[in-house]
């Protein structure tokens, strides 16, 4: 297979050597091509993201960000540009993620996270008090849809817009405001659960 | 439709959620040895066929939990993936979140000198309540999430001293929230200020009825603990 120029740990070069390079329009200017190396290039960091919005856990994350690319790879020239690529690629995750939850050993394993790998450049007591919260949070929207949880996670934490969620979901902005509805009454109850059940302190 | 507040922005959303919040950081992005790990992965598994790229994926993930996928592991070797992009049909909903109602205050008058009794099966009854002469909120706001912890929160916290008090705002909630959302807390109250008083025949009747219902597993542990293993009659 043809060697697309670069580094071999490169990964646009990685695809190019183990596969046919599947091309692509780019959304709004079909005079520009992409490959799948280079979706991956550009938007590998917002499938990772995109992922744990869904409530991926961190085990999980590199198999399904796999099932995601290889996938990619196979569909991008079916790819029409009429949306967003980034829409696209959130279709794609989310119908994984909704294949991953049907899975068995999903609904039997609760594996814990690994420790990141990253170096971070927070404080350890930041970075504790980061890690903290997030499991706390996490306790609170272990009940909620994929979508609901994106859409709580991405307007509460990321602090995206809800116009923007619309088009990245690919959902009216109506439907946005719904599932932010929705996943803050999920979250206000869970919330006061844990209190009256005197947990809410316990949270690690 | 009006663009809705972000808690952290909204000085009436609930102070412990915002910290939380606050304190939650934003995802995380893919590291550098990361991101070159799984582009070897993904390189390798896109070079091969679509039924031989569905073993691979079948194959290490029994390797690592030592099951057999069956009917998932088919899907993945099929590796299809069908998605439309296309708008989908929703109805809009309100945007904002309504504020909730006041929760109902028991008066700091003299406490009833026999402590009410609580019933097990049927649902509570609503017979107007002698302790409590406060409007009956809106049982469909989303709101009453608040009067109903808010309520609970009082017995909770007579739980400590005065379970009697305790159970009379059991009744109330019951009285008020019929249907209320947070009717399996209620109980657990009810359970353990009958336990308080030495009521454990009526505690474990209770007991039971709640780790029968819907959303026990949260309680089951602490009403085993109060009232033992065996909670039979």
């Amino acid at each position: 297979m043809k060697v697309a120029g670069g580094s071999r740990d490169s990964p646009a070069v990685e695809f190019a050597v183990s596969g046919p390079l599947v091309l692509g329009p780019l959304a709004g200017d079909s005079t520009h091509l992409l490959g799948a190396a280079q979706v991956y290039e550009l938007h590998a960091d917002f499938v990772w993201r995109t992922l744990q919005h869904l409530g991926v856990r961190d085990a999980d994350l590199e198999d399904l960000g796999q099932e995601v690319f290889v996938t990619v790879h196979r569909k991008l020239s079916s790819f029409d540009g009429r949306s967003k690529l980034t829409t696209w690629l959130f279709g794609i995750c989310l119908n994984l993620v909704h294949r991953h939850r049907r899975r068995a050993y999903f609904r039997l394993e609760r594996p814990h996270a690994e420790p990141p790998e990253r170096v971070d450049p927070h404080t350890p007591e930041e970075q504790y008090a980061g890690e903290e919260a997030r499991v706390r949070l996490e306790r609170l929207l272990e009940k909620l849809s994929p979508e609901r949880r994106a859409t709580f996670l991405l307007f509460e934490v990321e602090g995206v817009s809800c116009e923007e969620i619309a088009e990245r979901t690919a959902v009216p902005v109506g439907t946005v405001y719904s599932r932010l509805h929705l996943a803050r009454k999920a979250v206000a109850l869970a919330a006061t659960r844990l209190r009256l059940a005197g947990k809410w302190e316990e949270m690690p | 439709m009006s663009t809705p507040r972000r808690w952290l922005d909204d000085p009436d959303a609930d102070q412990g959620l915002r910290d939380l919040i606050r304190a939650t950081p934003r995802a995380r992005s893919l590291d550098a040895v990361t991101r070159r790990r799984l582009s070897h992965k993904v390189a390798r598994t896109a070079a091969l066929p679509a039924v031989a790229a569905g073993w691979l994926f079948v194959k290490s993930a029994a390797a690592a939990l030592g099951i057999v996928l069956g009917a998932g592991a088919i899907a993945v070797a099929t590796g299809v993936v069908e998605w439309s992009a296309g708008p989908r049909a929703a109805v809009a909903l309100r945007t904002a979140v309504p504020r909730a109602p006041r929760a109902p205050v028991l008066p700091a008058g003299p406490l009833p000198a026999v402590a009410p009794v609580v019933e097990v099966a049927p649902a509570p009854k609503l017979n107007p309540s002698p302790l409590l002469p406060v409007a009956t909120p809106s049982s469909s706001a989303a709101g009453t999430l608040s009067a109903e912890a808010a309520l609970l929160e009082q017995a909770r916290a007579a739980l400590r001293g005065a379970p009697v008090r305790a159970l009379g705002f059991a009744a109330e909630h019951a009285r008020l929230f019929p249907r209320g959302q947070l009717a399996s807390e209620r109980v657990l109250i009810q359970i353990q200020a009958l336990h308080g008083l030495g009521r454990d025949v009526e505690a474990r009747a209770l007991g039971r009825s709640l780790l029968g219902g819907p959303g026990a597993g949260l309680y089951a542990e602490r009403v085993h603990q109060l009232l033992g293993e065996n909670l039979a009659p």
